[in-house]
């Protein structure tokens, strides 16, 4: 991964990384037939901080969802119908993506570690490259998959932070990850990453593999089910 | 009140499609149509991908359609012999419908297409029917009699397959029947509706069959086609969702009872003239989406 070598580097280069410990309030989210979205509380510290100015400290948070290829169109004007016609493929676009910050990205890191390290939309942007990335990313931002929220992630006390992440109703199923970059006066000085699961359970989760996994039983009994529905309600409010 | 579908994969109000799902059924039952020419663009502009509404509208179909089914066949007014003819067909259809939803979807043109096809047969029909139903109620107003049975068209000539329809009456080639069926099937499978508002007036115009047996039988043709088109849909695109086919069907069968009791106390022509603006009004919205400059011109999709 270029992400994870570009970060190996960069810890290379500094000299005495610190050693961030991260929890997730929950590394499970569970999604059953009431599931309206879901808020985890990301709590952190630094261990044994060795730095000098902990004032100059900055943290950011990355909730990360599975990448996945996608393929975008454009409506364009055909004989005045507005049909899909061109389309670009995106590789490793990540179904998901949150990003939290102690201060606003921009003062907190440059442009170039920024899309060294995938920081922010706009990294993602450039690092897909062209107009069907910028609507990629807009057309994810829109369905609450994509955000930024700058200066909401807390400090507790010395080296020690928080931070309250919302999914949304919308949430994709996957493997998660979830990031952690400690910033000293904009050169990254740890990091840390936890990973996070979001699974159907329960009803979800057999009416899920059953339709994926026995989709020849699973439409039998759809089709019995809706022949035995129709026959009840004739019976029920049979009125002869 | 929220409910997470699972295939879906996305929240839904549960009193929005219980309410689609009545609304629907009262129609149905008031008029003798499966209604999924109105379900699916309901459950579309409700916010469900285009695939999910068309695969479980078409198990609701089969859900609103077996009630009335069963009813005929009690009554005896249902020519199997001719319905399993018109569904052999229809599964021919259905599979091609199935088939080529799956490459239009894989090809990311799925949405536009079913669009125009809406669009196009939405606006057919109630176009048709709001002028049937103003011609009538003009003529009924002036004193004359419904004209219900225009002048029958010839029967096709002799082909090969010749067949016999005992309770339909009827002496002729198994061709026309199975293309009719597949045709529908085709229709059905693609767009999540039953065709009865096809095939009745095809068998009583085209193959003059008794409009007693007409409606009996197209209803058990309907539930063999669109049963097979269901779990066509379950297979191929996974595209069947049981929770939303639940809720859809609860209110389904309550809504097609009071439909079918409503049917003898309002009025036949002021009905389907509601109906007509109703359908000519879904399919003008479909029209508009296509033709007016999109606000967002982009648009995204997983990779199957």
């Amino acid at each position: 991964m270029i992400i994870e070598g570009a970060v190996g580097a960069l810890l290379l280069a500094t000299p005495a990384p610190e050693a961030l410990i991260l929890s997730l309030s929950s590394d499970t989210v569970e999604i059953e037939s009431n599931f309206t979205g879901a808020s985890i509380a990301v709590f952190g510290a630094i261990d044994g901080m060795t730095v000098a100015d902990p004032e100059a400290l900055e943290i950011v948070i990355v909730v990360r969802g599975p990448e996945e290829t996608v393929t975008v169109r454009r409506r364009e004007r055909v004989l005045g119908l507005w049909l899909n016609a061109a389309s670009r493929t995106l590789d490793d676009l990540p179904a998901f993506y949150s990003l939290h910050a102690s201060a606003p990205l921009g003062e907190i890191a440059d442009e170039a570690t920024r899309e060294a390290l995938g920081l922010g939309l706009d990294a993602i942007t450039v690092a897909l490259d062209g107009s069907f990335a910028e609507a990629a990313v807009r057309l994810r931002r829109e369905d609450n998959l994509f955000d930024e929220d700058e200066g909401n992630v807390e400090w507790l006390g010395a080296g020690v932070f928080r931070v309250g992440v919302e999914l949304p109703a919308n949430v994709p199923i996957g493997d998660y990850a979830v990031e952690a970059y400690l910033f000293d006066d904009g050169v990254v000085a740890g990091t840390a990453e936890r990973p996070l699961t979001v699974v159907k359970t329960g009803t979800e989760q057999f009416i899920a593999e059953a339709a994926f996994e026995q989709p020849w039983l699973y439409a039998i009994v759809m089709v019995s089910f809706a022949v035995a529905a129709g026959w009840l309600g004739g019976v029920i409010f049979r009125r002869d | 009140m929220q409910l997470y579908l699972p295939i879906a994969e996305i929240p839904i109000n549960v009193i929005l499609i219980v309410g689609i799902g009545a609304a629907i059924g009262f129609i149905s039952g008031l008029l003798g149509v499966s209604g999924g020419f109105l379900l699916t663009p309901l459950l579309i502009f409700a916010g469900i991908p285009t695939a999910i509404a068309v695969g479980t509208s078409a198990a609701q179909v089969v859900a609103s359609s077996s009630s009335a089914a069963l009813s005929y066949w009690r009554k005896g007014s249902v020519d199997f012999r001719l319905a399993f003819v018109l569904i052999a067909g229809g599964v021919v259809g259905s599979a091609v419908g199935v088939l080529s939803f799956r490459l239009l979807r894989e090809g990311g043109q799925l949405d536009v297409i079913i669009a125009i096809a809406y669009a196009v047969l939405l606006g057919g029909v109630g176009g048709t029917m709001l002028v049937e139903s103003i011609r009538s109620s003009l003529a009924v107003r002036r004193g004359r009699p419904e004209q219900l049975l225009r002048e029958p068209r010839r029967r096709p000539s002799r082909l090969p397959f010749q067949m016999r329809f005992p309770v339909a009456r009827l002496q002729i080639s198994a061709i026309p029947l199975v293309g009719l069926g597949f045709a529908i099937g085709l229709l059905g499978s693609f767009l999540g509706v039953g065709g009865g508002f096809l095939v009745v007036p095809a068998l009583i115009y085209f193959f003059r069959i008794s409009t007693s047996v007409v409606i009996g039988t197209s209803l058990v043709q309907i539930v063999g086609t669109m049963a097979v088109a269901t779990g066509l849909h379950a297979v191929a695109n996974h595209s069947v969702d049981a929770i939303l086919a639940i809720v859809l069907m609860t209110g389904g069968v309550v809504g097609a009872q009071f439909g079918a009791r409503s049917a003898s106390v309002l009025r036949g022509e002021t009905l389907r003239a509601l109906l007509a603006i109703l359908v000519l009004a879904v399919g003008v919205r479909f029209m508009v989406d296509l033709v007016a400059t999109p606000s967002e011109p982009y648009s995204i999709s997983e990779e199957a």
